[in-house]
């Protein structure tokens, strides 16, 4: 069966940019089928408003904007609804012993998580995070400093804070 | 091992599994996706009126001051007549009309009708009518055309810096003397040069109080 270009385009960005929106969007809401969901609304809102891009790399940026914001969008709404939420546990803490990590990571406050995850999961500079996120470079340095601190005081534990 | 490893080692065990991918990508399928069409943006526009708007109301004030000579030279025609007649001393009894600088014929008609419409033989008797004044600015030259007796052109060359040196007040004058009375002169006051026309003919002393008043 021959795949339409629509569908060949969908799978590129799912296989390409799937699991990464994922993560951002499960940083955000802790719950794996409102971070499916995530992925699938922000693939949608790619093809409907299919904007150009000069590179892939702004591709992925545009992905992680729009995921970040309806993934706020979605956090409100599940506060107004007073929807449970539910406290998923990564697979990860099965697997490995680093479910305190986690945990840590949870604590802190949404700006400041969201900040961790883009610049230790996706690797963005502190200037490539404060385009996605829309804020000032500074703040985004204060916000990254901030969460640091806070790990450091909540692991207690001997990272090397430095990267 | 850093928090940073195993943040990642952690997140990267966080994956979308094929069916998932699967299932998603039927989702998204069955999705509306029609484009979404982009709200126009009326920035441009507000742009363009705001310019347009500041234009209009900021230029007619600006361009008058930033005009140099071309604008005084076309105003002369409309404006010094009654300013210079009202500048002659009444106990003069003398009466007389500026044609401007600005090179129309229409507004120094020859002598010759003049004179007759005004039964004046000496005017008639001119030996030349000035038809046209040119100021050239960027040259600081004077070009004056003048018809002789026999209809011929004379085209006369007279450097602005010669005329103000003869008067050294800024004001020039350039009579044209007919058995020791003056018919005609020429006064430059704030850049522009003027022809004075006398109805009568006029004594030089009374030329010279008359260029002292332009002058004032």
């Amino acid at each position: 069966m021959a795949l339409s270009v629509q569908e060949i385009r969908i799978r590129r960005l799912l296989n390409t940019y799937g699991d990464s929106i994922f993560r951002l969007a499960r940083s955000y809401l802790h719950n794996e089928a409102d971070a499916q969901e995530i992925v699938q609304d922000t693939i949608i809102q790619l093809l409907r408003y299919d904007p150009d891009f000069p590179d892939s790399g702004k591709e992925k940026a545009w992905l992680m904007k729009t995921a970040a914001n309806l993934s706020r969008n979605r956090i409100r709404f599940n506060q107004t609804h007073e929807t449970d939420e539910l406290q998923e546990q990564l697979a990860a803490e099965e697997k490995t012993d680093l479910s305190y990590v986690w945990d840590a990571v949870r604590q802190l406050p949404q700006k400041q998580r969201e900040v961790i995850h883009l610049f230790y999961q996706e690797g963005y500079s502190t200037k490539e995070i404060a385009e996605i996120l829309g804020r000032m470079e500074g703040t985004v340095r204060a916000d990254l400093s901030r969460a640091r601190a806070a790990l450091k005081t909540i692991l207690k534990e001997a990272y090397d804070f430095e990267e | 091992m850093t928090l940073k490893n195993n943040y990642r080692k952690l997140m990267d065990e966080v994956s979308l599994s094929e069916d998932q991918k699967e299932q998603m990508l039927a989702n998204i399928m069955r999705a509306d996706l029609q484009p979404v069409r982009r709200k126009r943006s009326w920035k441009p526009v507000y742009a363009f009126l705001t310019i347009g708007v500041c234009a209009g109301l900021v230029l007619p004030r600006i361009m008058p001051r930033s005009g140099s000579a071309a604008p005084m030279m076309a105003d002369a025609a409309a404006e010094p007549e009654e300013k210079m007649i009202n500048a002659v001393p009444a106990e003069q009894n003398t009466s007389f009309s500026i044609a401007s600088a600005s090179g129309s014929e229409d507004s120094l008609p020859a002598a010759e009708e003049r004179a007759e419409d005004a039964g004046d033989p000496l005017a008639a008797a001119l030996p030349f009518t000035v038809t046209q004044i040119t100021q050239d600015y960027h040259e600081e030259r004077t070009l004056i055309t003048y018809e002789g007796e026999e209809n011929s052109l004379y085209l006369t060359e007279i450097p602005e810096a010669v005329w103000k040196r003869s008067n050294d007040s800024g004001a020039i004058s350039l009579p044209c003397e007919k058995d020791g009375m003056i018919r005609y002169g020429l006064a430059e006051k704030d850049g522009m040069v003027y022809v004075l026309e006398f109805a009568e003919p006029v004594p030089p002393e009374t030329m010279e109080l008359l260029l002292e008043l332009i002058r004032e």
